[in-house]
């Protein structure tokens, strides 16, 4: 028994494990099963029974601390932090598996590899310093998320992104419809700065192809890399504003020679026009994941494109640029 | 560094440091070996955006839990050791819990509560008026009256103030000399109290009332 046990309680729901981190819905014991971890530690040492039974909370707190803080859990107990992710990994099965039926199996899986391969990895994030990661939950989902993918490779489940197509073909709506677009703009505008963020130094590159496809005109900032070693009339061309009358293979196949000049690549027009479809489908197919729903089509990812374009050359309206790679 | 995974994808670690640039907008800070591994790798950049949207679901959601039953597949037929170990995990986690929840403490928790604001403060060195604590020291369980006492000489008057912890100043009484006694009782709680002059903060402590 712990005579001090409601505020013992209340520092390993407040500091330990703060609420706005550690979300109830995702780990609804951590404080049970943390307290009673604890128990077992004060029951096994008579110095720890004092401690927490006396009236000291600075020794309360530097053993709760000590004891309880996730990088000695990681490091130590990883069977502990297990136990308390266990809704957590549940959640993520849900999320991720076509067959529901096997959504427990598969979190038991989880449960089994993360208590034995996997401890050394917990072990070694638990010897990092986690006061700097904004969020450990990130961590933990990687992990998990990690886990899922092994398990699926050594039992032969449903292919994971088979439930992400199901929702989106029951949710997808019609082509025309733009109205969601209004709702939810500026988080669908940091999601595509995410998104696009991913293809690092081709970022760029990837608008501008974005953009002759969709024909948009072209800015000189956009080809700002190239002015020097590009002849004047190829970026007249480009940035004429004459692109919606311009044939999409010609804007591709200048765009093409330009880009070729410094990369020193031989790509063609065509081989950029379908390099470019293909990032385009992947975009779209990342941002209706992310949605959940098949929001986007290439109607409403122009519109999408066209506002996020417009935010770049107004920063303050919706979100800051892309990174400078 | 051992930047990628045996199959040439990023590391667990690697990963989540992504993860964690993004929900801090500071994609800057990632070395750009993983960047461009991402920018290259479609299997990397699906596991980024499928754990991102993940974690964004869950942020999104209300705090309506789902009980989650933890059972061993019957299919599995090394982990028997496993199952043992995970049933003596949980009962002896649980056990010690039910004993413990059957004595629990009288006070509410919420009284109890540490509020993040004060902690950042308490027991910190704070100006250089040249103070010493001497009571509480212990931030321990009190009893009504409740004194409060140091040493060392102040140049400027001085100012006991408790805060309970909903961050709330209940009161606030100049010190005359290098001791305090609470002219009223403090009803059950976790408090704060700070030693301050007009200008300056001296002390902060916590206490229990009993």
């Amino acid at each position: 028994m712990i005579n001090n046990s409601t505020y013992i309680r209340s520092f390993i729901r407040t500091v330990l494990y703060p609420e706005n981190e550690f979300q109830k819905h995702l780990f609804p014991d951590i404080e049970s099963i943390l307290f009673s971890h604890l128990s077992k530690l004060v029951d096994s040492s008579s110095k720890a029974k004092r401690i927490m039974n006396g009236d000291n909370l600075v020794k309360i707190e530097n053993y709760l601390q000590k004891y309880l803080n996730l990088n000695y859990l990681l490091t130590h107990e990883s069977q502990i932090v297990v136990l308390f992710c266990r809704h957590l990994i549940h959640k993520y099965v849900s999320f991720k598996t076509f067959d529901n039926q096997r959504v427990d199996d598969i979190t038991q899986d989880i449960i089994t590899i993360l208590l034995t391969t996997k401890k050394d990895i917990l072990r070694r994030y638990g010897k990092r310093n986690l006061k700097k990661y904004k969020n450990n939950v990130s961590f933990l989902s990687v992990i998990i998320s990690y886990t899922y993918r092994e398990s699926l490779q050594d039992k032969k489940y449903r292919p994971l992104s088979e439930k992400v197509k199901m929702k989106i073909d029951s949710k997808s709506v019609e082509s025309k419809d733009t109205t969601y677009l209004s709702f939810e703009l500026d988080e669908d505008l940091k999601r595509l700065k995410i998104i696009l963020n991913l293809f690092y130094q081709n970022t760029k590159k990837l608008i501008m192809c974005l953009k002759c496809k969709y024909k948009i005109k072209l800015l000189k900032e956009d080809l700002k890399s190239y002015l020097a070693s590009a002849p004047c009339d190829e970026i007249e061309f480009l940035t004429s504003g004459q692109t919606s009358s311009s044939s999409s293979e010609k804007m591709f196949e200048t765009l093409a020679t330009v880009l070729n000049r410094i990369s020193k690549d031989k790509k063609t027009g065509d081989a950029l026009n379908k390099w470019t479809s293909r990032k385009e489908l992947e975009i779209m197919r990342k941002m209706n994941i992310m949605h959940n729903s098949k929001v986007y089509d290439k109607q409403n990812f122009k519109t999408l494109l066209e506002h996020y374009l417009d935010s770049l050359s107004q920063p303050n309206k919706h979100i800051i640029p892309i990174e400078k790679n | 560094m051992n930047l990628f995974k045996k199959q040439s994808h990023l590391t667990e670690f690697q990963v989540s440091e992504y993860l964690d640039a993004i929900s801090t907008d500071n994609i800057k800070s990632i070395d750009r070996r993983i960047k461009k591994h991402i920018a290259e790798c479609d299997s990397c950049r699906n596991q980024i955006i499928e754990v991102y949207t993940f974690i964004q679901s869950n942020n999104n959601e209300s705090s309506q839990i789902n009980p989650v039953t933890v059972k061993l597949p019957k299919r599995i037929k090394l982990s028997n050791q496993l199952r043992y170990g995970l049933v003596a995990v949980i009962g002896v986690i649980m056990i010690p819990l039910a004993l413990v929840i059957s004595n629990q403490n009288v006070i509410d928790s919420s009284l109890l509560t540490p509020l993040p604001a004060m902690e950042f403060l308490v027991n910190q060195q704070f100006r250089a008026e040249a103070i010493s604590i001497k009571s509480p020291v212990n931030d321990g369980w009190k009893e009504n009256p409740i004194t409060f006492s140091w040493s060392g000489h102040a140049t400027m008057q001085l100012y006991v103030s408790i805060v309970n912890n909903a961050g709330e100043t209940i009161l606030s009484q100049p010190a005359t000399d290098c001791s305090h006694t609470l002219n009223q009782d403090l009803s059950p709680g976790l408090y704060y109290w700070k030693l301050e002059s007009d200008n300056d903060l001296v002390h902060v402590g916590k206490f229990l009332v009993k």
